[in-house]
């Protein structure tokens, strides 16, 4: 098609209204808050039960959820149970979110097999929370509600532990009645790896800009100087910082393991899932795991927000753990977002040169001072680079007039760091973390019974009950009430978030629908409602249905069809048979 | 939804509140090694602990 005079500028004025209108959004996005998710995959043992009682057990679990007797919507139980199926299924998802750049989700998620709709999170139970629970390989999984919060994320994850771990008892007995054998019981473990070589899911999200996203995940030079050097555009770029970033960043989230899987021998390790990180970047969840992994699945407008996937870092029991590992990623990815450590001095921008290597050295490495090549010839520690990084985060939060929990975060974040830089076993703040508590019992333990071999089956036993899910079989739990960890949130701030859905995100609109109008809902999924009336409520912008834009309309207990109108402005519906037909990008508000 | 919380709250005693608050001086450094002051015994879990880890086995996930 050939233009000329008034229609080409015609068309050139609709092209700029267009590029000035997603610019505008863009910029909306990278100056509001992360927000935060996490997904835990618990590891599930059953007891003196027959082999079918065990496979089993993680629906058992699961499905008690039922006895609970809370509002929450089923989705049905599919489950993906081998690696290969999974892989499988990986695949056609990555394929379909192709087609999701142009179509409509629910349009795609209505067309998907059983499985792949499992794979794209549509099965289990959506809970009144706005949490997903539901088994994914053999392993019951709880997904948390967003939150743009780190204290908030802490909550709900905490909630989500004591719901799993009220299922489980009720698992149990079910299943001691069911088999006539009292002394069947059934272990919860909140951890990564089972010692064995099998590692299963800690993983956060954090939503970023489809520029930021696209920058890391696709940039040219994203690739390590591990071989050759290749010049100074490969040195610096988003990519090796990012990498950098999160390999670092072991010696803050890590949850503690004793003994090694692959790689170099180690009697105590720093993080659980370091052994397991193969590549620097790399789409596998499963088999050849990235440091940086590239699922693109948004869940939420594809155009105006993207999900930065994290699948190496650990699961933690510490509330301090998860505060300042959401916290400080967010952190970071905000100062990415603009341009803050882009600009800064020094060399935070240089990547490692061999990340891989790197985060298997990081987690063995207990002095914390052990040099880490870099790509321009330099050496960093994890220490050092995590203390330039928290430098930078404190004049960032400062400058910018952060909300008070980014000052907190960045001060805690201090804290720790410096804890780590003396004597960490005897510092309030590093002993509050797992791997520092995990290690400090150990050593304690050790010396009490006179234990030379770090990797005898008693450290092992301890190392594994410090994440039993079950209070009384708990370690973390006992030096938690004997006030060995320090706390962030109070026991009735997660009472409170055992029923409630997070307030700043659509999660609350979520939660709310579910809790008043569950009879009415036939599907439900992190991004869409679909309503017995054929009607589909598309929530693709995460930052709305908050408390204060709901609650007001929720105040005279509206009836279905008027609460359903009234939020029509907030988010499109539409007929379930125009949902299914449509194929658009369209642009909408951010705000 | 008062009706629906069957499932009793954690933990409500304000002990460990109260113990959270208490500056934590438990241990102290001494020379190249950290001497622990005070101990948490483990005798009634250690038992099971170790059955539980000698069978744990997981199949691999995500």
């Amino acid at each position: 098609m050939h233009l000329a005079g008034e229609e080409f500028i015609l068309y050139a004025f609709a092209i700029k209204n267009i590029d000035n209108s997603i610019l505008k959004k863009e910029k909306a996005m990278r100056d509001k808050p992360v927000i935060l998710g996490l997904e835990t995959e618990y590891g599930i043992s059953v007891y003196n039960a027959s082999e079918t009682d065990t496979l089993f057990a993680p629906y058992d679990v699961v499905k008690a959820v039922n006895d609970l007797n809370i509002p929450l919507i089923d989705r049905g139980l599919e489950s993906i149970d081998t690696i290969e199926e999974h892989e499988k299924m990986e695949a056609e998802a990555r394929q379909r979110l192709f087609e999701y750049k142009y179509e409509n989700r629910v349009a795609i998620l209505r067309k998907a097999s059983r499985a792949l709709r499992q794979r794209l999170g549509c099965s289990g139970y959506m809970l009144e929370t706005g949490a997903r629970y539901y088994v994914d390989m053999q392993h019951p999984e709880y997904s948390t509600p967003e939150t743009e919060d780190p204290r908030t994320i802490v909550l709900v994850q905490k909630a989500g532990d004591f719901i799993v771990e009220e299922c489980r008892k009720r698992a149990e007995h079910r299943m001691r009645v069911r088999t006539g054998n009292r002394d069947l019981a059934i272990h919860i473990h909140r951890n990564n790896s089972d010692g064995k070589g099998n590692s299963y899911a800690g993983h956060e999200n954090y939503s970023l800009s489809p520029n930021l996203f696209d920058e890391i995940m696709y940039s040219s030079d994203h690739f390590e100087a591990s071989n050759t050097f290749r010049g100074s555009s490969v040195i610096q770029s988003i990519t090796n910082t990012v990498l950098k970033f999160l390999v670092t960043r072991s010696i803050i989230i890590g949850s503690g393991k004793v003994g090694f899987e692959e790689y170099e021998p180690a009697s105590y390790q720093i993080s659980q899932r370091a052994d397991f990180m193969m590549q620097p970047i790399a789409a596998s969840t499963v088999y050849y795991r990235g440091i940086i992994n590239t699922r693109n699945d948004p869940l939420a407008r594809y155009r105006l927000i993207r999900r930065f996937h994290t699948i190496c870092g650990d699961s933690n029991m510490s509330e301090l753990s998860i505060y300042l590992k959401c916290g400080i990623t967010a952190l970071f990815f905000k100062m990415l977002e603009q341009g803050y450590i882009q600009n800064s001095s020094g060399n935070l921008m240089t990547g490692l040169r061999n990340s891989v290597s790197a985060m298997h050295a990081v987690s063995r490495d207990l002095t914390l001072r052990q040099k880490l090549p870099l790509a321009d010839t330099t050496f960093t520690t994890a220490l050092q680079t995590q203390e330039e990084y928290c430098e930078l985060a404190k004049s960032y939060v400062e400058k910018n007039q952060l909300a008070p929990v980014w000052t907190d975060v960045a001060e805690k974040w201090e804290a720790v760091l410096n804890g780590l830089n003396g004597d960490r076993l005897s510092d309030p703040w590093a002993s509050s973390l797992d791997w520092v508590a995990k290690e400090r019992f150990l050593k304690q333990y050790q010396k009490q019974h006179h234990i030379d071999n770090p990797v005898d089956i008693n450290c092992q036993a301890i190392a594994l009950a410090y994440h039993n899910t079950n209070p009384d079989r708990s370690i973390y739990e006992r030096l938690l009430n004997n006030g060995r960890i320090k706390r962030i949130v109070s026991s009735k701030e997660i009472n409170s978030m055992i029923h409630e859905p997070p307030v700043d995100t659509r999660a609350y609109l979520r939660g709310k629908l579910i809790q008043q109008y569950a009879s009415h809902i036939t599907d439900i999924g992190w991004d869409y409602v679909v309503f017995t009336n054929n009607t589909v409520l598309q929530m693709n912008h995460p930052r709305k249905g908050t408390k204060d834009q709901i609650e007001p309309l929720l105040a005279d207990h509206p009836s279905f069809e008027i609460f359903l109108e009234r939020i029509s402005h907030l988010f499109t519906t539409e007929p379930l048979e125009m949902s299914h037909n449509r194929w658009i990008d369209n642009i909408g508000d951010i705000d | 939804m008062s009706e629906q919380t069957q499932i009793q709250p954690k933990r409500t005693d304000e002990s460990v509140q109260e113990s959270v608050q208490t500056p934590e001086q438990v241990v102290v450094a001494h020379g190249e090694e950290t001497i622990f002051d005070d101990e948490i015994f483990i005798d009634d879990l250690i038992e099971e602990a170790r059955d539980v880890a000698k069978n744990f086995k997981q199949k691999g996930g995500q």
